[in-house]
């Protein structure tokens, strides 16, 4: 039997577990992409319920459905396609008031709307009770108390959308009324579209159109003014913009707001929300909450946590390593090497063995003891609500870069690995914050590059130099981005960011993140990498670096102070970061490097690896992102810095260490 | 097609205002300028020019205004900046924003020069219209009530989203060290605020 097919789309602020009902709904089927030609994150999935299949769409989360940024305005053009049957509006039981300022514009944008009222488990220990058949009465629409976290509801939510997509429930939302002035100019608007912009209509409810043009929001008017008649309608606009002004001494957006907060306030929240009891003194989440945003102790806390986890990953992940390469390396390329010599003449064969195999690999033993393990542990940060914290404490330091408090988690993520990273950049709200997030982003060395440091310096020269050249990345890219910031034109954005209670983070919506960040690493990253093995491997094979260190030496030698073959694992290393320590060895002809390297020059050489033009991979995440333009002048913003911080570090340890 | 006539009576005066600026700039007033200027259909200004005619403040036989138009005009704006400025509970900062810098500029013939001395003008009670002060002179525990914040269209919009509406009471809740975010707690959650932006909100404190 042919299954009904039935579209819906979860529409929610942030923070209020809307991903968590999307993973009840969706399960593994989720299909995760981009809104086409949009930076944003797009989640798909299919339920089969019965007869029914049902296509889920989840909606970016968004206090609002202004146009203030990328996603709100991806999100209300989906619901005014009109492409879903259902829009299931999430709702945080325990912060009503600010959730139902999003329901309110849902309701203004005609969609139908059914509200999923989730943490209502919250809301209780907060001692709120609601009263859900009132909220739904006033509403007009169902509404489905929840606590997503134990799956309490989503069967109730499945089978609500069902009887409306059925018509067994009718949809009669209300519509709210603003104050007495607001509301005269709205309904006047509205009857002066109707008639003078007959064309938009089809597309826009009228009274949609009518309160958006008075908020003056900027792609409503210019799609009014584009029409015939529109000036006329936008200058009226402007008149009665000028009298609300005058009228309630703010501006027309406050104006808005405050009716919408004044609907919320005055016809709903005092009839369904009710404080049982002042919330217990002082719950586990605020003492948390007190230590980790603590004006002194949340630094050494932050310090803590981020040292705790980059030890415990390093160790743990190198152990982890040394089983995979023993497996691999001792057990599985001898057998593999093996059959292909067997197929293959011998130059071919040992392209496809240490290239294609090695590269393979390679890729596995990298992404599975550090990228995993790293990206686990900060989606569990981020769940729990310990990266708001993060960002409230590093926001003043940020600024200092032309950034603020976010820009932290993309730089974290750095750490594993760029390409994650680079498509990280899109939390910062605006164009230039995100370029200038991207030129710093790529110089965190990422785990390959923390295994080239680590195999040199850490092992020839002592762990805490190996610390010392962390400290002397963030020394650069601080100066770096203090840099970009005097340079770019415009001026940095201000934080202005909900800071979320404290939760327990939900395993399966932890693994899922974790898969995603992971899965670009997977996807993207590998296929390239793998490749850049197979022409690694093909140069070598063809013998061409002698002619490569002769063209390089001016530099390298004469400014670096470097063997002119080192030239090789420095380029070749955008191909793939953590060959630069083999390929080391192979040109020096040598595997102990205290044998043909001093230590200025393992300095240097590391110092460079870290810096020195971002690998392959990230170079195509951040064409993706930002653009050719942008990618080439990040990439080339990386060569001189790597070549700058080298030629310094020559010259410091040559005069003032006599090295 | 005719116009409704209220929305005739309505822009009226805007459009009467475009032609004085045409005019006292020294330019040709056509109809088509105007048209130009505004971006409206000209069959719309004719249905205006008919009721501003009718009304004496254009003169029958040209597109110039009536001595009783010009008067018209200059009580319109008159009552304008005195409205925007004088009660306008968010005072000089207005005069801040882009949109009405732009705004008194251009619809009103305000110059650079005359809105440098009016800000100069009215700085001097900035601060005290309400007795407001930026967020940032609030310590943490104190409660004060948001009256206005001075910033873009995004930043204000993003506040009042927020739940950052005038005369709504908020709470300091921490403040970072090192000139880092202060936390408010408005509505019953909290919202962390950079310090650039938090200097950039005025409230009442309470005491």
């Amino acid at each position: 039997m042919v299954k009904k097919r039935i579209n819906i789309a979860l529409a929610g602020q942030p923070n209020v577990g809307k991903s968590v009902i999307f993973n009840n709904l969706v399960g593994g089927s989720q299909i995760v992409g981009n809104w086409p030609g949009k930076t944003v994150e797009k989640a798909e999935g299919k339920l089969i319920y019965g007869n029914y299949e049902i296509n889920v769409i989840d909606l970016p989360g968004t206090y609002s459905l202004s146009s203030y940024s990328e996603e709100e305005v991806i999100a209300r053009e989906y619901i005014l396609s009109r492409e879903s049957d259902v829009i299931v509006n999430v709702v945080d039981a325990s912060v009503l008031e600010r959730n139902l300022y999003l329901t309110v514009q849902l309701f203004e944008l005609e969609a139908p709307v059914i509200v999923a009222l989730n943490l209502m488990d919250v809301a209780q220990s907060k001692g709120i009770r609601i009263d859900v058949d009132e909220l739904s009465r006033i509403l007009g629409v169902p509404v489905v108390p929840m606590v997503a976290v134990t799956g309490r509801g989503i069967d109730v939510l499945v089978k609500t959308i069902i009887d409306v997509v059925e018509g067994r429930v009718k949809l009669s939302p209300t519509q709210f009324k603003y104050g007495k002035e607001v509301e005269e100019k709205i309904s006047t608007l509205s009857e002066y579209i109707k008639r003078y912009l007959p064309q938009l209509c089809s597309k826009y409810p009228p009274r949609w159109l009518a309160i958006k043009l008075l908020e003056g929001d900027e792609n409503v008017l210019k799609i009014v003014e584009n029409s015939e008649n529109g000036k006329i309608i936008t200058l009226l606009v402007q008149e009665f913009v000028d009298e609300l002004e005058r009228i309630h001494g703010e501006n027309i957006s406050s104006i808005i707001s405050s009716e919408r907060y004044g609907i919320i306030g005055r016809d709903i929240l005092p009839k369904v929300q009710f404080i049982e009891r002042e919330p217990i003194s002082r719950t586990f989440s605020d003492k948390l909450n007190y230590w980790t945003t603590h004006p002194i102790l949340g630094y050494p806390i932050l310090i803590l946590v981020f040292l705790t986890i980059f030890y415990a990953i390093f160790t743990g992940g190198g152990l982890f390593e040394e089983v995979l390469s023993y497996i691999f390396d001792e057990n599985l390329m001898p057998w593999i090497s093996e059959i292909i010599s067997g197929i293959l003449p011998e130059t071919l064969s040992e392209i496809v063995i240490n290239g294609f195999f090695g590269g393979l690999i390679a890729t596995l033993t990298i992404s599975l003891p550090y990228i995993l393990p790293f990206y686990f542990i900060l989606s569990v940060l981020e769940d729990t609500g310990y990266m708001p914290r993060v960002a409230y404490l590093m926001d003043a330091f940020m600024h200092r870069i032309g950034l603020h408090g976010k820009a932290f988690l993309p730089l974290m993520l750095g750490y594993g690995c760029n390409v994650p990273a680079c498509l990280g950049c899109r939390v910062m709200e605006r164009d230039r914050e995100k370029l200038l997030l991207s030129f710093l982003v790529v110089l965190i060395p990422c785990s390959a590059r923390i295994v080239v440091i680590l195999g040199i310096v850490g092992e020839y020269i002592g762990f805490i130099y190996a610390l010392m050249l962390f400290l002397i990345n963030i020394i650069v890219i601080v100066l770096f981005g203090y840099a970009l910031n005097k340079l770019l034109p415009g001026c940095p954005v201000g934080l202005i960011m909900e800071m979320p209670d404290y939760r327990k983070p939900v395993l399966r919506a932890v693994l899922l993140k974790t898969w995603h960040r992971v899965k670009d690493f997977i996807y993207d990253a590998s296929p390239l990498i793998v490749a850049g093995s197979v022409i690694l491997e093909t140069i070598y094979q063809l013998n061409m670096f002698p002619l490569l260190s002769y063209y390089a030496s001016p530099l390298i030698s004469g400014l670096l102070g470097l063997p002119a073959v080192t030239a090789f694992p420095l380029i070749f290393g955008v191909l793939r970061k953590e060959l630069a320590l083999i390929l080391l060895q192979k040109v020096l002809g040598s595997s102990d490097l205290n044998l043909v390297l001093n230590v200025k020059q393992m300095l240097v050489f590391t110092i460079v690896v870290m810096f020195f033009i971002p690998c392959i991979a990230t170079i195509a995440a951040c064409v993706r992102e930002e653009g050719w333009k942008r990618a080439i002048l990040i990439s080339l913003s990386t060569i001189v810095i790597s070549i700058l911080a080298g030629w310094v570090t020559n010259i410091v340890l040559t005069f003032l260490f006599g090295l | 097609m005719g116009y409704d006539s209220s929305l005739i009576e309505m822009l009226m005066p805007k459009i009467l205002e475009t032609i004085y600026s045409i005019s006292i700039s020294g330019g040709m007033v056509t109809l088509d300028e105007v048209s130009k200027r505004l971006g409206v259909p000209t069959s719309f200004l004719e249905d205006v020019l008919k009721l501003a005619r009718e009304k004496g403040l254009v003169s029958s036989d040209s597109l110039n205004l009536t001595d009783s138009g010009r008067e018209f005009i200059l009580r319109y704006r008159q009552a304008f900046i005195h409205d925007k400025l004088i009660h306008g509970r968010h005072g000089v900062s207005s005069l801040y924003s882009d949109s009405m810098s732009e705004h008194l500029k251009y619809d009103h013939n305000l110059s650079d020069e005359d809105l440098k001395s009016l800000r100069s003008f009215l700085s001097k009670f900035d601060g005290n219209i309400d007795e407001a002060e930026p967020l940032t002179n609030l310590r943490r525990g104190e409660r004060g009530i948001f009256i206005y914040a001075v910033g873009g269209h995004g930043m204000l919009r993003r506040l009042s989203d927020l739940g950052l509406t005038p005369g709504i009471e908020l709470e300091v809740v921490s403040i970072a060290s090192l000139g880092g975010p202060i936390v408010v707690k408005v509505r019953g959650y909290e919202i962390a605020l950079g310090r650039g932006v938090a200097s950039r909100i005025y409230v009442k404190r309470l005491r």
